[in-house]
């Protein structure tokens, strides 16, 4: 390697000589706070669940009713078009 | 460093019984190594409390996810370096310095890397330091890690592959792609001096 590829090199290997920083101990309350707040958040997430079930159930039964109330109307079948175009049509060119 | 008489298993076996004094307790024991790999990823320092309150809050949430595959310090800190990873590219810009950016100190510090055999006196250690944050400062986020935690730190692959969940192989080619590019950097620059 020539001197260019050695700088990043050098540069750290001097970075290192600088002090260490003394262990840092937390601000006054910053565990109180953090634990407080995680707390919170743990105890909002099991509602937001409750109320996505009960979304999805609801979500349910809404299309379970839409689907019991198109089986149980009058079908109309596509052939019912059919005929009317075929009656139509014989109407026209038909003698 | 966390205390090294700190009975961490006990305290997380409280911690799963919803202990709120052991939870302050795990805080307060493991804020050292947090605060340390905040301070290693952000050179600007200004919000430091806050992103190692995020990081204690994710630790919190998925607490019941560790397994106790990897020691729990280790698990924090990937917890840890993935939120400053987060952090960091959310910054987005990276800067791209010219020799004016540069302190005095941090020019002749430039200088003497780049022209050894020229003394540095122990005071230079901080320039240095300086210096090297700069130079991070112009990496992606995941390269800036693995040479924090590599070159500036002295960590093991095998410590960092364990610290971050990244291959050791993708470490190794990361370092090495980071050092050419700050290599290149540090040519850039003189050439930008001597046209300066």
């Amino acid at each position: 390697m020539n001197n260019k590829n050695r700088s990043w090199d050098r540069l750290v290997a001097w970075a290192r000589r600088a002090p260490a920083e003394p262990d840092a101990e937390p601000p006054f309350g910053f565990a109180a706070r953090v634990v407080a707040m995680a707390f919170e958040r743990e105890k909002s997430e099991p509602l937001w669940e409750t109320f996505s079930l009960r979304a999805l159930g609801l979500a349910s039964l809404v299309v379970i009713a839409t689907m019991a109330i198109h089986l149980s109307s009058p079908q109309v079948s596509a052939y019912d078009d059919i005929d009317v175009v075929d009656q139509a049509a014989a109407d026209l060119f038909l003698p | 460093m966390p205390d090294e008489e700190f009975d961490l298993p006990g305290c997380l076996a409280r911690v799963r019984k919803s202990d709120q004094a052991a939870c302050r307790d795990l805080v307060n024991h493991l804020y050292p190594l947090v605060i340390k790999i905040v301070r290693s990823h952000l050179p600007r320092r200004s919000a430091e409390e806050d992103l190692a309150q995020d990081i204690f809050i994710k630790m919190f949430s998925r607490m019941h996810q560790y397994q106790g595959t990897v020691p729990f310090p280790h698990w924090v800190s990937r917890i840890a370096v993935t939120t400053c990873i987060d952090q960091l590219r959310s910054q987005k810009r990276r800067p791209e310095y010219r020799m004016a950016d540069f302190t005095e100190d941090e020019a002749q510090m430039l200088e003497n890397v780049s022209h050894p055999g020229e003394d540095t006196d122990p005071v230079d250690a901080l320039s240095a330091r300086e210096l090297v944050d700069k130079m991070l400062a112009t990496l992606n986020p995941k390269d800036r890690t693995i040479l924090t935690l590599l070159d500036l730190e002295k960590h093991s692959l095998a410590e960092i592959a364990s610290m971050t969940g990244w291959s050791i192989t993708m470490i190794k080619v990361r370092a090495f792609r980071a050092r050419k590019k700050l290599q290149k950097s540090f040519q850039e620059l003189e050439q930008k001096e001597s046209h300066e």
